[in-house]
């Protein structure tokens, strides 16, 4: 038998887990992969939400479902793309010529001119819209931190989905753009290897398309490390202080009268209402 | 049309010097400097090679040689080049002092000057020095076919007094070079 209990309906328990979870979540990193060295920054915010209890007669599971919980931002990916990894080398003339030098008697190599290719960085923002989202929670047992007793809610993971088409045609548009600069940079060789420039441009869409499905995944990974929805993370959904004060002080001799909170426990009734009992000290 | 100038070298330039005396020689950049170069004695054996010296423009805005300090034998020859360097960044050339001194903005015998040709069109050309006063010479660079050929073989021999450089005929992507066999003090350079 209990000595106390605090009953949370489901309109105050979304009121709590929208306190909870509103709010901008940042994460931001770097990596070499591939020919490519990503810079990322994920920036997202959490908000909304309406909760239900689930039947706790059911078979066990989450108790807690928030539905229409909109999840949007952005996510910045810099690539930097090592076009020397990815291009064929460009040399005029396409190798080395010896010539004979007759009046010496021996023959001299004459130079190349090689393009040297650099690395490129492109910046991806991937847009993540308004995603309505229904997230299931467990309630985890409630536990003591210094002066308060603390109820958690452990999420389960969920996805996203976003297209990066648009994404991969910026990133063909700005090789596309460095390539012709650099063949650019050599006095008026258009009518050289003008007809060269496209080689090179198939060659890198043909690489470009083979990664794409791996930029989707690494993109989507970057997402996951925001990792909001763990079931390692623990929502806050509120806090209860340890010492709950029942009588104020009266004056000299009439002292504060407190309640001790020694335990606590929380579980969802067949009444769709969240159910703390607490046993005093 | 191209930058033709031999005192003005750039990455579709070269810049040869046949060592035919031994000795030891300094080089540098620009101007004499502590760059060295061992030339041994002929040797009855040797065959003459070509060594290259490959220059890279770096950040301090220099040219930096790839072999500061090189050896060879007599009758060889050294390649300066700037593969890398980019066309926005200023021109050099090569002067060394020793048994013979050489110097890429003054050619004589011994020295070779190259070019890449890649615009078309008709290059009129002068090269001055050596006696006899300056002579015009032509080289017509017509289209290349795409993929571009194998670069030709196209020498320019300067060994007359005056120099009589012949007109060549060539598509873009060939290099000429210019061969001094007699006489001192040549510029080759576009004319005006």
């Amino acid at each position: 038998m209990s000595d106390a209990t605090i009953a949370i309906s489901e309109a105050g328990m979304t009121t709590l887990l929208q306190r909870a979870i509103d709010g901008p979540l940042a994460a931001h990193g770097s990596g070499a992969w591939g020919p490519f060295i990503a810079d990322y920054d994920v920036s997202l915010r959490i908000s909304g939400g309406i909760v239900q209890f689930p039947d706790p007669s059911l078979p066990p599971g989450p108790v807690v479902r928030l539905s229409e919980v909109v999840v949007q931002g952005t996510v910045v990916g810099s690539i930097g793309l090592d076009l020397a990894r990815v291009l064929p080398q460009l040399c005029i003339p396409p190798f080395q010529v010896c010539v004979p030098i007759d009046f010496w008697g021996d023959q001299v190599c004459t130079p190349q001119y090689c393009v040297t290719w650099p690395t490129i960085s492109i910046q991806i923002p991937v847009i993540v819209p308004p995603i309505g989202v229904s997230l299931d929670f467990a309630i985890l047992p409630p536990y003591q931190d210094g002066d308060v007793w603390r109820v958690d809610l452990g999420a389960y993971p969920f996805s996203l989905n976003f297209d990066l088409t648009p994404s991969i045609n910026a990133i063909l548009d700005k090789a596309k753009q460095v390539v012709h600069d650099i063949l650019g940079q050599i006095p008026l060789i258009g009518d050289l290897i003008d007809g060269l420039v496209d080689t090179v441009i198939n060659g890198l869409k043909a690489v470009i398309n083979t990664i794409l499905g791996a930029i989707h995944d690494f993109i989507e990974a970057l997402i996951r490390l925001v990792d909001v929805f763990s079931p390692t993370i623990h929502f806050h959904a509120f806090k209860l202080s340890a010492n709950q004060k029942i009588l104020p002080a009266g004056g000299p001799g009439d002292r504060e009268v407190d309640l001790i909170i020694a335990a606590l426990a929380a579980q969802v009734t067949t009444d769709k209402e969240l159910l703390l009992t607490t046993d005093f000290a | 049309m191209d930058f033709l100038n031999s005192q003005q070298l750039t990455a579709l330039d070269g810049y040869f010097h046949k060592f035919l005396a031994d000795g030891d020689y300094r080089w540098g950049i620009g101007a004499v400097g502590t760059y060295t170069i061992h030339v041994k004695p002929k040797d009855p054996v040797h065959i003459p090679q070509q060594l290259t010296i490959t220059l890279t423009y770096d950040r301090s805005g220099a040219y930096q040689p790839d072999q500061p300090q090189v050896e060879i034998y007599q009758n060889d020859w050294i390649l300066w080049h700037a593969p890398n360097a980019a066309f926005s960044v200023p021109p050099y050339s090569i002067l060394g002092s020793g048994s013979a001194n050489f110097n890429s903005r003054a050619l004589g015998v011994g020295d070779m000057f190259s070019h890449i040709f890649v615009q078309n069109g008709t290059y009129r050309y002068m090269v001055g020095g050596g006696t006899g006063g300056p002579q015009n010479g032509s080289i017509q660079v017509d289209p290349a076919p795409v993929p571009p050929p194998h670069a030709a073989k196209n020498v320019n021999v300067i060994d007359a007094a005056p120099p009589k450089p012949d007109p060549v005929q060539i598509v873009s992507g060939d290099t000429i070079v210019w061969v001094i066999n007699k006489g001192s003090s040549f510029v080759i350079n576009s004319a005006q």
